[in-house]
């Protein structure tokens, strides 16, 4: 199968003005101007094929975003290469942008003073939709994306999760086989972002499209990306299956219990003691989180706490991606 | 054929549809453009008839009711007037690309050029007939200014205010892509301004400008904004004078629409959006 997204060693360096320290540092600077070479992405590759949803990760600064903006053909990459449905999308823009869609999560596809459908009425035209293309997309957008009461309302009056919903909906307009979306989730409710990871699945599935998912909200890409892509330092950190990560990245579970209103600082002293590198933090003086270190040992401490007269409510907490991701770049990717 | 017609003309009638649509939004923009546009016609219109008044030159130049039609008029077809329209093209264009919402024109299948002209047509379609129509209408009625010199003038006026439309945006164009290297042109732009109203025949008829800077503006664009369509509706172009004069107008815009298109792709690949 031919893939939708090539990136081979890719690299892009910025030139970034940078201010001389010192007392008249600005006089000097603004005589002779001092620029340094910014790397932004370090000889990046990686494949995504037709009809997959990918997770881009990354801590801040990682090079996710310049890597979708290479992609789009909005920058063009200092060295390597990309090919997005077979096409050089810095060069060949145009036929590019007919068949990709994007969401900036800064930025916006809508006309601030108009209504969203003027906005959708406005890209209807610049991607030459048929009528009757545009009539089917917009009901199946405005039923998956609940657009209904938005349509006809002032941009400038509409909540940030209603916009976000109205730019996702321009996106997807014109059926791209291909959609960026950095971002996507930036600010919004828990309810929003869930409707959005439904809408994504959903309509990946039913029209084949390919989505690229940039995000810092770890819980978006855990809803909806079956594969992560990893970006440390502009360079590939790893790329492969979400849960393969978690296997190997994913230690620590976390024990939240009850715990009963007495012995239960021996009962913790007793974990700690056969578990030395278990943690705990106590609030108003009855529920417990323990961070337990190893896997193996979830089972035993379980055992033992619930072997113990008074514990109540226990639950055991899959680790949060965030962590995992944290604890993926602290001790390296020997895996990926 | 048809599809690739389709495909390379509709974008652009969508941009005129959004942005002409969206000057409506704006409905106390849309009244003080009115009343500023009526006050400043008003105020030259007073301040000429006593420069006239007391000038041997001017009065040798211009009779007092030529001096008022090609004042009022001046004012009625400022493509630079101050206000709405320049905050919308000019100012807009270069904070779409301060904040890097440039992007979202990048990702579009439109050429970046041609958007920025369909944009601005549709913001001088609004000034036309929201601002320079009815304030026409109104300094006919009252008489301040004639009909067209004849029926050729009128139909040669409509042709060379296209053209000045199109050198207007071939300098805003201009502006806009050297923002893309120096983010904040302000100044230039302030420069385009005072140099568009005393060159371009807006503040001053050039007619009356001293020799020095006569010979100037008539080797620049400016003249081509607003002196050669009034000089034309008065009717004191004829002839060769008036062919020379168009033939200078639309090379300008031909000229500035490929200096643009140059600059562009140039700086095209230089292009940075920073931040998500």
């Amino acid at each position: 199968m031919e893939e939708t997204v090539r990136v081979s060693g890719l690299s892009k360096t910025y030139r970034a003005e940078r201010r001389r320290p010192g007392r008249f540092g600005w006089l000097r600077s603004f005589l002779t101007p001092e620029y340094v070479d910014i790397q932004a992405l370090e000889d990046l590759s990686f494949e995504v094929l037709p009809g997959e949803i990918v997770g881009l990760l990354g801590p801040n600064g990682a090079g996710k975003s310049t890597t979708i903006k290479i992609l789009a053909g909005i920058i063009l990459p200092t060295g390597g290469g990309v090919s997005v449905l077979g096409r050089d999308p810095h060069k060949q823009r145009i036929e590019n942008a007919r068949e990709i869609g994007a969401v900036f999560g800064q930025r916006s596809h809508l006309i601030f003073d108009l209504p969203p459908i003027d906005s959708f009425g406005l890209l209807r035209h610049v991607y030459a939709i048929g009528k009757d293309d545009y009539d089917r997309q917009m009901a199946l957008l405005t039923s998956l994306l609940g657009l209904d009461d938005l349509l006809l309302q002032s941009v400038r009056t509409l909540s940030l999760g209603q916009r976000m919903r109205c730019e996702i909906a321009a996106a997807f307009l014109h059926r791209p086989r291909l959609v960026y979306l950095d971002e996507p989730t930036i600010g919004l409710d828990i309810e929003a972002k869930h409707a959005i990871g439904r809408f994504l699945t959903e309509i990946s599935h039913e029209q084949n499209t390919t989505v690229i998912l940039s995000t810092h909200d770890l819980s978006d890409v855990e809803r909806v990306c079956p594969r992560v892509v990893l970006i440390d330092k502009g360079r590939l950190a790893f790329d492969g299956d979400l849960g393969y990560l978690l296997e190997h990245h994913a230690r620590e579970r976390s024990i939240q219990v009850d715990l009963p209103s007495s012995g239960a600082d021996e009962l913790i002293s007793g974990l700690r003691r056969d578990w030395p590198g278990l943690r705990y933090e106590q609030f108003e003086g009855r529920f417990v989180v323990s961070r337990v270190p190893d896997r193996d040992a979830v089972t035993e401490v379980t055992r033992v706490l619930l072997s113990t007269d008074g514990v109540r409510n226990l639950r055991v907490a899959e680790p949060r991606l965030e962590d995992v991701i944290v604890n993926a770049f602290r001790s390296g990717f020997p895996d990926g | 054929m048809v599809r690739a017609l389709r495909e390379s003309v509709l974008p652009y009638v969508g941009t005129w549809l959004a942005t002409f649509r969206s000057c409506w939004a704006l409905r106390m923009e849309f009244l003080i453009s009115i009343v500023v546009a009526f006050l400043i016609a008003v105020i030259m219109r007073s301040l000429w008839l006593a420069i006239h008044s007391a000038s041997e030159t001017v009065q040798t130049a211009f009779t007092d009711r030529e001096m008022v039609s090609y004042v009022v008029m001046s004012q009625i077809i400022n493509l630079a007037r101050i206000g709405h329209t320049n905050r919308r093209i000019v100012y807009g264009a270069m904070s779409r690309i301060a904040r890097g919402q440039v992007a979202m024109d990048l990702i579009r299948p439109q050429v970046f050029q041609l958007t920025r002209y369909a944009e601005w047509l549709a913001v001088f379609t609004f000034d036309a007939l929201v601002v320079g129509l009815p304030l026409w209408l109104v300094f006919r009625l009252v008489g301040w200014i004639p009909n067209p010199a004849s029926p050729v003038h009128g139909i040669l006026f409509i042709v060379s205010l296209a053209a000045a439309w199109l050198v207007m945006s071939g300098i805003h164009y201009l502006i806009v892509v050297i923002a893309f290297r120096s983010t904040n042109v302000f100044g230039i732009q302030m420069a385009r301004v005072a140099l568009q109203e005393v060159l371009g025949g807006s503040l001053i008829p050039i007619a009356l400008l001293p020799g020095a800077l006569l010979a100037i503006a008539s080797v620049l664009p400016f003249q081509a904004l607003v002196f050669t369509p009034v000089w034309i509706y008065l009717g004191r172009f004829s002839g060769a004078d008036l062919a020379r004069a168009l033939l200078v107008q639309w090379g300008w815009a031909a000229l500035l629409a490929v200096a643009g298109m140059l600059i562009w792709a140039y700086v095209r690949p230089r292009v940075v959006v920073f931040g998500g």
